[in-house]
């Protein structure tokens, strides 16, 4: 397949299935009473619907980043920006995250901010919903790096490391409207044209996912 | 809802997915809206003319004309409808150059339809 037929198709000719999709599970949400057999299906039409949606939105943006597809110069810009727009996304959208501990300097960042935002952003929301608890979250500037760390406490079998970093979309209980939830590979895939990296690692009882994000020299 | 007394409005759907067609319909039909329907741009364009709808709703994409051309055509000969654009289309013109065709809102698909309903409300207000 070319790759102009692939991108007609994730972004258009899978469009119009889905709509409708969205419209029939509208339509059923008006028409189901208290019928419990079809609350319970609409429920689970309702959660594959927005998975499908979701998954196959993030799988395609990921592919564009991996090939290279997405890339336009971005002027560099101030890390202490990052926190500020992390903060006010989980604020606008009340993610069922906390917001990150920031120690960020002057540095400047030339990954793109939004998708940075997001693909931070969504580490945390992916690592919530695997793991049904709350990570902690510190943004952290070190030479050469902006650091976002996330830790969770809990035995070695809270984490499936393969399937984290395989999945493009992790469903999060609490569904949200904004497009803040990418799988990990998004962010890998994000960072790798600038020399950033995603390491996870359990230790002692400590879970431990870092994002690295190198910082313009 | 329609309120007591008020008066029913029209809308125009132009769209070649059948299904799609079909939801839209049941949709404003349950909201006390009167439905017509075109296949593409070049029927949507005829039924502008005969039937006078106080809102369009288009797709863009479409066999025999898009839903820009359709609104271009019709922009030549009339003063704008209100429209709401429902594309998956990622190049579309400049909000002014829509807003000139009688583009009120632009959804990209998949969207809610709520907030669908409720653009339709707004864009019939005026007319």
């Amino acid at each position: 397949m070319k790759p102009e037929d692939e991108r007609l198709f994730f972004e258009h000719d899978l469009a119009t299935p889905l709509t409708n999709l969205q419209g029939a599970h509208y339509l059923l949400k008006m028409a189901v009473g208290g019928d419990p057999r079809s609350a319970d299906a609409l429920e689970v039409l309702t959660h594959s619907v927005r998975t499908l949606e979701r998954m196959l939105g993030w799988y395609w943006r990921t592919r564009e980043l991996l090939e290279g597809r997405e890339a336009d110069p971005v002027e560099p810009w101030p890390a202490s920006a990052l926190g500020r727009g992390i903060r006010e996304r989980l604020e606008e959208e009340r993610l069922p995250v906390d917001p990150p501990d920031e120690r960020l300097g002057k540095a400047l960042l030339s990954v793109p901010q939004e998708p940075l935002a997001a693909g931070l952003i969504g580490a945390a929301v992916t690592l919530q919903a695997a793991s049904k608890a709350v990570p902690r979250w510190e943004l952290e500037e070190v030479p050469g790096l902006i650091v976002s760390r996330y830790s969770l406490e809990g035995d070695a079998d809270l984490l499936d490391e393969e399937r984290l970093f395989r999945k493009v979309y992790w469903p999060s209980a609490r569904p949200m409207e904004a497009w803040l939830d990418p799988g990990l590979p998004y962010l890998e895939a994000l960072l790798k044209p600038f020399g950033g990296s995603l390491e996870l690692v359990w230790r002692s009882g400590l879970w431990r996912l870092e994002c690295f994000v190198p910082v313009r020299p | 809802m329609l309120r007591p007394g008020e008066a029913v409005k029209r809308v125009l759907i132009v769209e070649d997915d059948a299904h799609l067609r079909r939801m839209f319909r049941a949709l404003l039909e349950n909201e006390g809206f009167e439905v017509r329907e075109a296949e593409d741009g070049s029927q949507g364009l005829a039924l502008v003319l005969s039937e006078a709808p106080d809102c369009i709703i288009t797709d863009t994409m479409m066999p025999r004309m898009d839903g820009l051309a359709m609104l271009r055509r019709l922009a030549a000969v009339r003063p704008p409808v209100p429209s709401i654009m429902v594309t998956a289309a990622f190049d579309l013109p400049d909000d002014r150059q829509l807003k000139e065709l009688g583009v009120v809102k632009v959804f990209g698909k998949p969207f809610a339809f709520d907030r669908l309903v409720e653009a339709v409300r707004q864009a019939v207000q005026g007319s």
